[in-house]
């Protein structure tokens, strides 16, 4: 079976896409590589999400 | 009339032709809003990742710090006093080495406990959570054993405390206890020093 490129999987794969980019940042962008400068830049979350980010 | 009547079926198809091509033109114009939509609320996603608690920017400013800090051994343990949640999972999510590839270990540390245990920590972190009577003890062991003292409470500075995170608006800064740094005879990088919010010396208490 051919793999059809259609929009309606496109937009499956960019939301597919998008949650997984999304964890990466969580992971990847790890505060801990980030400079002291950078540190003490970052903005505070200041209202409770409902996503619990589950490492830094 | 006549002519009319001939030519229409040309004009029928035509109009078929010409309402498919709509049709398919404003599912697909469709399609692009929607996917334009998808990732403008994925930029938006990113953006909000970049704010943090409190407790994970002030966990990975102290694994931060303490590469600015001349230690008389290589591997660390950092302890952590009656932490909150969030604390023991921010801490628990700190790398297993630093920088430089020596060990990093954590260690929670109970208020009420035996206050020996903190003997062996290179930099102890004292939430907002404790007293002052516990947070005086707590610092005078510390003294004792040339650990780093930090902590988020508006007296620390003057209890005798080393570094002292501080909120300014939306952000984390820390000050500088220079003066206990140099009892305890630690060297702490110049660099952490400029960009401190402030760097207290003996003559500099209020």
């Amino acid at each position: 079976m051919t793999n059809k490129f259609t929009p309606h999987s496109l937009s499956f794969c960019v939301l597919n896409s998008c949650a997984a980019a999304t964890e990466h940042k969580i992971n990847g962008d790890s505060l801990f590589e980030l400079s002291l400068d950078q540190l003490i830049n970052i903005n505070v979350r200041t209202i409770t999400s409902h996503k619990q980010v589950v490492s830094l | 009339m006549i002519q009319i009547s001939v030519i229409t079926p040309r004009y029928k198809r035509c109009i078929l032709f010409v309402a498919k091509t709509i049709d398919l033109c404003s599912s697909s114009l469709f399609y692009l809003i929607f996917l334009t939509i998808l990732l403008f609320s994925s930029i938006t996603a990113q953006a909000q990742e970049k704010n943090y608690s409190e407790p994970k920017i002030k966990t990975a400013l102290i694994y931060n710090l303490l590469h600015f800090i001349d230690w008389p051994s290589n591997d660390l343990l950092i302890c952590i006093y009656d932490p909150s949640e969030d604390y023991v999972s921010s801490f628990n999510a700190i790398p297993s080495s630093t920088k430089s590839g020596n060990a990093l270990n954590i260690k929670f540390l109970n208020v009420s406990g035996d206050p020996s245990t903190q003997n062996d920590c290179h930099i102890i972190f004292i939430s907002n959570e404790i007293n002052t009577e516990n947070l005086r003890d707590i610092l005078s062991n510390a003294k004792n054993n040339r650990s780093v003292t930090i902590g988020e409470t508006k007296q620390f500075i003057k209890q005798g405390g080393m570094i002292n995170f501080i909120r300014r608006d939306v952000n984390i800064k820390f000050e500088i206890n220079a003066s206990a740094f140099e009892q305890a005879n630690l060297k702490i990088s110049s660099q952490v020093l400029r960009i401190a919010d402030r760097v207290y010396t003996d003559s500099s208490y209020e």
